[in-house]
């Protein structure tokens, strides 16, 4: 086998991977610029467009689409003081008070370098433990794969935002739609209604663009428009010195972003409200936050895009995505086939290492993108909302619809929409379910494979130490959930006594 | 109604409709120890359980704030649902009408009717931009990209008569 940057050099030069990232990068910072599309929401509309591409040119326009929206977030939440994105949220206290004192191009520029910074940081790290880790998976049995399962839907459930128990009913109504079609061990049918449409099943891609882009078009349609965003706005690059003086935040940002990326449930927004807090503890000047600090835009910034590395190590190594971002990225993989974990990286390190290669060229990219693209994004952004809305719209059906030319699909996508409409008004998180349909085949393939081994004895998940411990971690994470809920609860209910009181 | 005790129905119902459902599926002679609605009916009544929990827990939360009245008015509280509505109702339209007027027409109509909704002026402009972006789409993914979309019904004529 080659070495990786041989393999990663091949692809990039072989392949229109380049281009995918070039391409993807720029879409990525148009979607994250317009408020309310998420870095997920912009991967789900390009998702079944990669449908017929090349899985490592798909992989790295989805990858690159990622990067480009972490920093296309820090747009409007430094101009309008509306973060395009949730990680976002924290450059918007500094970078929007930096716009008022009229140094905006300022604030864009030190975003852009700290998140180039930070994603490069982070790729390095992906590159160093990716393929390390994924031979721990060689030791994974189907009890174990099963244990996986669950342990990556316990994490998710307990973790993403709202109750605990809502976590866990939607990840069930998520392995319950990835029950529908022909069962894999028997043949069959199940959930079909005698629809040819469902004998293979509901595309998970279906279910992600219906839960994550439809549902955000009917939630914007009752939302007033959006602000307009300053037009003579230009990128002006940090000099070096500003650089250095903000080194020891761009430190903390990329150290946690790294860890929170690694961590299933976590994501881009906690790592940069930690990074904010931290760097502001660490600062020499921490007077100056909240007031225009570069340290206070470089933090959040270099985490969030540390982040957009850091995730892939759990999504490509045991195939549990930590955030919609990545449970889309792993959607893509699925797609064309491919399964992650060690077999991944022996049978396709071309992919694996082209890859990393383009997340590489993507975060080079988005300097020189980030700057030339700034001009006509404003006016792209600044269009009327029923319009940018409309053109959405016709994206999404044209997308879901090319996937396999089934109309089904996309009346399918459109109620998808409206579950996932009926979960945020319910405050239902959406990630378990996707999680649940992405993993609901490896769930029950593995469990009925385990118990056809034991002739039906379950305790063959509890004789296998690797499941043992995976599942008492996932026994571990849903008991120390359930009494943060309990604290949580009682916290909230002494505070309301005492406001009766008072 | 608070919203956890609403969806706690739901869902139990939706658990009650699955085990259900689940009882249909047929047997196979190459059945293992679990069948193929093993787990469908495991998770609806693991489902079921958890949807109970939840119907416990609102009723206690309603119990304890039952004095606290809504202050949002049906307008307020309702209109988003409304709008939302609409636009899945333009969505709906799409799924129907594309296979019979074709591609292009029934995403010109998608963006016209959306715009429209959306508040954009009833002028010139609106449709000029709808025919513009439909043709825009139908160019780049039809055209350029070879991305199959929907044929009408004049287009399967054409086809069928060799054009």
């Amino acid at each position: 086998m080659s070495d990786p940057f041989s393999l990663a050099w091949s692809v990039l030069t072989t392949t229109p991977a380049a281009f995918a990232a070039v391409g993807g990068v720029a879409w990525g910072i148009l979607g994250g610029a317009l408020p309310g599309i998420s870095p997920s929401i912009t991967m789900a509309l390009l998702l079944p467009f990669t449908f017929a591409m090349e899985p490592v040119v798909a992989l790295v326009l989805l990858v690159s689409t990622y990067v480009g929206a972490e920093y296309g977030g820090s747009i409007p939440a430094i101009l309008i003081r509306t973060p395009g994105t949730n990680a976002a949220a924290a450059t918007t206290i500094d970078g929007y008070a930096m716009h008022q004192q009229g140094r905006g191009g300022e604030a864009l520029g030190i975003s852009l370098v700290a998140g180039v910074i930070g994603g490069l940081f982070g790729i390095i790290l992906l590159v160093m433990l990716a393929e390390p880790l994924s031979n721990v998976a060689l030791l994974f049995t189907p009890p174990a794969y099963f244990a996986l399962g669950i342990l990556g839907l316990s994490v998710i459930a307990t973790l993403t935002e709202g109750s605990t128990l809502k976590g866990f009913m939607v990840a069930i109504i998520g392995l319950l739609i990835a029950t529908v079609g022909s069962d894999p061990q028997t043949g069959v049918m199940r959930f079909t209604f005698d629809r040819p449409e469902l004998m293979n099943g509901i595309p998970p891609i279906v279910v992600m663009v219906g839960v994550f882009a439809v549902s955000e078009l009917l939630v914007q349609s009752g939302l007033p428009p959006w602000q307009q965003t300053d037009r003579d706005t230009r990128v002006k690059l940090p000099s070096l010195r500003l650089m250095w003086r903000c080194r020891r935040a761009l430190g903390i940002g990329s150290g946690i972003g790294a860890f929170e990326g690694a961590m299933p449930g976590a994501g881009g927004t906690i790592a940069s409200f930690m990074s904010y807090n931290e760097a502001k503890r660490w600062s020499k000047t921490p007077e100056e936050f909240g007031h225009g600090s570069a340290e206070g835009i470089a933090s959040p910034e270099a985490a969030n895009n540390t982040v957009t590395a850091t995730t892939l190590v759990p999504t490509f190594v045991f195939g549990i995505p930590g955030s919609n971002s990545a449970a889309i990225l792993l959607a893509g993989l699925l797609m064309h086939g491919l399964l992650p974990g060690p077999l991944l990286f022996e049978k396709y390190p071309d992919l694996v290492y082209g890859l990393f290669g383009g997340l590489f060229v993507a975060n080079f990219a988005q300097l020189p993108i980030g700057i030339l693209i700034m001009t006509p994004l404003i006016w792209l952004v600044n269009r009327p909302k029923p319009y940018l809305l409309a053109f959405i719209y016709a994206l999404v059906l044209s997308g879901v619809y090319s996937v396999d030319g089934s109309i089904f699909h996309v009346a399918l996508a459109l109620g998808f929409g409206v579950i996932g409409y009926l979960f945020r008004a319910l405050g239902f998180p959406f990630l378990p379910l996707v999680l649940g349909v992405i993993l609901g085949y490896m769930v029950e393939s593995n469990y009925r494979r385990a118990l056809q081994v034991s002739g039906g004895d379950h305790g063959i998940f509890i004789d296998d130490p690797v499941s043992a411990g995976l599942l008492l971690t996932a026994v571990l994470f849903v008991a120390i959930s359930l009494w943060r809920n309990w604290l949580h609860s009682r916290k909230q209910s002494e505070v309301e006594a005492e406001v009766g009181a008072g | 109604m608070g919203k956890d005790l609403a969806s706690g129905i739901a869902m139990l119902v939706i658990s009650g409709i699955v085990y259900y459902g689940a009882t249909g599926i047929g047997t196979s002679f190459m059945a293992d120890p679990v069948g193929p609605a093993g787990l469908p009916k495991l998770l609806a009544v693991v489902l079921g359980v958890l949807s109970l929990l939840l119907i416990a827990q609102a009723c206690i939360k309603l119990w304890r704030t039952r004095d606290k009245a809504a202050s949002e008015t049906f307008e307020k509280r309702w209109r988003p649902h409304l709008l939302a509505m609409g636009m899945l109702g333009i969505g709906v339209g799409y799924v129907v009408i594309a296979e019979i007027v074709g591609y292009m027409v029934g995403i010109a109509l998608v963006i016209l009717a959306t715009s429209l909704y959306q508040g954009a002026a009833r002028s010139w402009r609106a449709p000029a931009i709808a025919l513009g972006g439909a043709f825009s789409f139908w160019l780049l993914f039809v055209a350029l990209l070879d991305i199959g979309q929907p044929e009408g019904v004049w287009e399967r004529l054409l086809v069928s008569l060799g054009v």
